[in-house]
């Protein structure tokens, strides 16, 4: 009797279970209702990933018959009368913006924990300094580049960090600090890529990459991409504390 | 349990709609907005709702359907249009929720449970249709990192691609967080069931 069900139902789902073991499972199922449920359940789950895979294509497959068959309404008919406030009972509106102030409270404290505001909270970049080894120094203006960078001008910043990169692509400081200025600009795919780079790679600059990947899940609001990438970074990193920090408010 | 589990039940004819929907197949998917878009709008619009609220609670109600069919064991054993205003009936309970129309939609709709016991088990679509209700649930309680790694799998990616589009450390971790999605989706569909 196979022990690792979850493995096997895999393997049954992808197709991938060879016949005397799928009997086997089929076997098992008789004989386990609640191995059966599980099957059962799984292949539920299945069909409605499946389903979830094509539902874009579907809509937009859709869309032609939905407007064909549902045009828009008469607006007219939709008019709605809206009475006037007659009766001004103060006791209930007093109770209505005592309630208000509440939830403005908790709506503000609520906000102040969203990703977004995690992420203006955590975007704190460490100085750039650039230290440029051979090559061809005199042709990039590291001072320009640096001004850039800390004035938060990104676009500039970015271009002069592309010239940079592109005469010392080893440079894992100018990697991340490239990545940066794509995160700050909301290119996300792109910060991804250098961050993605220093995080598999084994350089000083590692944990960095991992940090950025998690602000760059956070920045779209993405709490479990950052949670994941948060997870990675080890008690040595300089980020630790406020990574774990950061892990546990989105935890 | 299935509405295809009805062995002893003869399947309606309409069960042609059903493979036509499994099948992509764009005729039959006319032949249902033909035959039921203009049912299911006068139905909406004559509980408060608007044409808009009937188109989308059509487009919910087919796509409902069409994830069914993915089921090969699926079958029809009352009419598709009884079917698919059942699910229309009960997405658009859901929005109501409270108050006057609501009480009303909900009367229709267990009065339409008397009618037609000779068509349908009821009880059966129920149970098929809050199932449905809650792996949805359940799925978007996921939240998108897990949404994103399941589909993946689905659409065939290998992990190596999932690695490279999702951004992930490792394949390992992308198995990992696989196993890991299905386990909370299972806690999650069970809580959704009883909730």
């Amino acid at each position: 009797m196979q022990e690792n069900y979850q493995d096997w139902i895999d393997r049954y789902l992808e197709g991938n279970l060879p016949a005397a073991e799928q009997k086997e499972l089929l076997q098992a199922c008789e004989e386990d209702p609640a191995l059966a449920e599980t099957l059962r359940l799984r292949q539920k789950m299945d069909h409605f990933l499946q389903a979830k895979a094509m539902e874009e294509e579907r809509i937009a497959s859709l869309s032609n018959y939905q407007d064909a068959f549902f045009p828009p309404e008469n607006t007219a008919s939709q008019n709605r009368i809206i009475p006037m406030l007659t009766n001004i009972n103060w006791l209930r509106l007093g109770g209505i913006a005592a309630g208000f102030l509440v939830v403005l409270s908790l709506g503000y404290w609520f906000w102040n924990q969203t990703p977004s505001r995690l992420y203006k909270r955590n975007a704190n970049h460490y100085p750039i300094a650039l230290v440029p080894k051979g090559g061809n120094v005199e042709k990039i203006d590291i001072k320009r580049l640096e001004d850039a960078f800390i004035q938060k001008r990104w676009g500039p910043a970015q271009e002069l960090l592309q010239e940079y990169h592109k005469a010392y692509p080893n440079d894992n400081q100018g990697v991340l600090y490239l990545g940066i200025t794509h995160l700050q600009k909301n290119e996300l795919e792109e910060a991804r890529t250098h961050f993605h780079q220093l995080a598999q790679g084994n350089s000083v600059y590692k944990s960095e990459g991992q940090w950025y990947m998690a602000l760059s899940f956070l920045k779209e609001g993405d709490t479990e991409g950052a949670l994941d990438w948060l997870a990675q970074i080890p008690e040595s990193a300089q980020r630790f504390s406020q990574a774990q920090t950061l892990y546990n408010k989105l935890n | 349990m299935s509405v295809s589990s009805h062995s002893a039940k003869a399947v309606h004819p309409d069960q042609r709609l059903i493979e036509g929907l499994r099948q992509n197949d764009s005729q039959v998917i006319e032949e249902i907005y033909r035959s039921y878009a203009s049912d299911i709008r006068s139905y909406v619009l004559a509980n408060t709702g608007s044409t808009q609220q009937a188109k989308d609670l059509f487009q919910e109600g087919l796509l409902a359907v069409w994830a069914q069919s993915e089921d090969p064991e699926f079958k029809l054993y009352c009419s598709f249009g009884y079917y698919l205003k059942v699910i229309v009936q009960r997405k658009w309970l859901d929005q109501l929720r409270k108050g006057k129309v609501y009480q009303r939609v909900l009367d229709q709709y267990q009065t339409a449970q008397k009618e037609v016991s000779w068509d349908a088990d009821f009880e059966k679509i129920e149970e098929e249709q809050k199932e449905m209700a809650a792996l949805n649930d359940s799925f978007t309680k996921l939240g998108p990192r897990c949404q994103d790694v399941l589909t993946a799998y689905k659409k065939g990616w290998s992990a190596r691609k999932i690695v490279e589009q999702l951004g992930f450390a490792s394949e390992n971790a992308v198995h990992q967080k696989k196993k890991k999605c299905q386990d909370r989706w299972i806690t999650l569909f069970h809580q959704a069931l009883k909730a």
